[in-house]
């Protein structure tokens, strides 16, 4: 059963973002939103690549560009709060980490 | 289209509960079913009546306060906590009042309940 | 599996003496066990720390809540697992203040998590 990650928090501050990924399975989903965007350009990004493909790894866009974060469309999509919803919805299940 | 419920840990001083506020808005802008929200930790602080926050920063509480007049979202403050944090709903003497009416005090038991009626539980 | 037999996971992530977060989550997963709600508990990161033995929170004001673990068996709350990978990180033994842990590895932590509807960490 697939599951959705909410990552609020930077790796750089707590190891949030680690434990997420410890338990991660490559059916799950992961969004970065709140300051869970700095993540994107932690180490440990690549992790989320390897163990979760591009297609399911995402980042709410007006969080990022709050942030000025560059997004690089080869390490993540965009998604909107609508979008987000909508995979809430669409996902059996969900955990934050904050 | 699913049923949803959340849980809000974060006070309104914490630009974590605005992402909180633009999600639950965007849920009932889509006409999902939006069961409740339960306030636990130092979300409770949200349902404060005496929150004073200056006019050019974010109002979290009157976003809270708007949802709950616009959609008749129904808004939990875990009891408990909220004791503990100084908001009481004394409806016996109205001076010790200083919970929002938008809010009603609640037990834990009302997150069980918004646990089993929603198909979603989202924590932020 | 119906909408009302849904089945919840507490993560549990913080070490219990500096914050609320261990005992606020103590109290939901008493209050799921009270009205008969499939529950189970799962330690990680720090939150390993929660299950040590011979803690002393008197010693620095806290009521010792730690105790109310043993309450956790007669709330039928017995699905009790530890993330193996975390104990180690810490140096931590296998021996904790309760019975019925069952200590399991990354792997199998995160397939057991995978299980239920809800998952409230704190």
């Amino acid at each position: 059963m697939s599951m959705l990650h909410l990552v609020r928090t930077s790796a750089f501050q707590t190891s949030d973002f680690e434990q997420c990924l410890n338990v991660i399975q490559i059916s799950d989903t992961i969004v970065l939103l709140d300051d869970g965007c700095y993540n994107l350009n932690h180490d440990l990004w690549q992790q989320a690549l390897n163990k979760v493909a591009l297609p399911a790894l995402y980042i709410i866009e007006a969080h990022a560009q709050a942030r000025a974060i560059t997004i690089d469309k080869d390490k993540i999509n965009t998604l909107s709060l609508d979008a987000l919803m909508t995979l809430i919805c669409e996902t059996q299940k969900s955990v934050t980490w904050q | 289209m699913k049923s949803i419920a959340f849980v809000i840990t974060t006070p309104p001083n914490s630009n974590l509960t605005a992402t909180a506020i633009n999600m639950v808005t965007t849920a009932l802008t889509m006409k999902m079913n939006v069961v409740g929200v339960f306030f636990y930790q130092d979300g409770v602080l949200n349902g404060s009546q005496h929150l004073a926050l200056p006019n050019d920063e974010y109002q979290a509480h009157q976003q809270w306060q708007q949802l709950y007049h616009k959609y008749n979202l129904p808004l939990h403050l875990c009891a408990t906590a909220a004791e503990k944090r100084g908001l009481s709903d004394d409806i016996n003497d109205k001076h010790a009042t200083n919970v929002h009416q938008a809010f009603t005090l609640s037990g834990l038991g009302e997150l069980v309940e918004l646990n089993v009626k929603a198909d979603r539980l989202i924590q932020l | 599996m119906s909408v009302t037999e849904k089945s919840v996971a507490i993560l549990n992530a913080s070490a219990p003496l500096s914050n609320a977060n261990a005992k606020d989550s103590l109290d939901i997963a008493l209050i799921f066990g009270s009205y008969e709600q499939a529950i189970s508990l799962y330690f990680q990161g720090d939150g390993v720390y929660q299950l040590i033995a011979k803690q002393h929170p008197e010693l620095i004001q806290q009521k010792d809540f730690l105790k109310t673990l043993d309450a956790l068996e007669f709330y039928d709350i017995e699905n009790i697992y530890v993330c193996h990978h975390s104990l180690n990180q810490r140096g931590l033994p296998s021996n904790f203040s309760i019975e019925n842990v069952q200590v399991l590895k990354q792997d199998d932590f995160a397939t057991s998590l995978h299980q239920h509807q809800t998952i409230l960490r704190f």
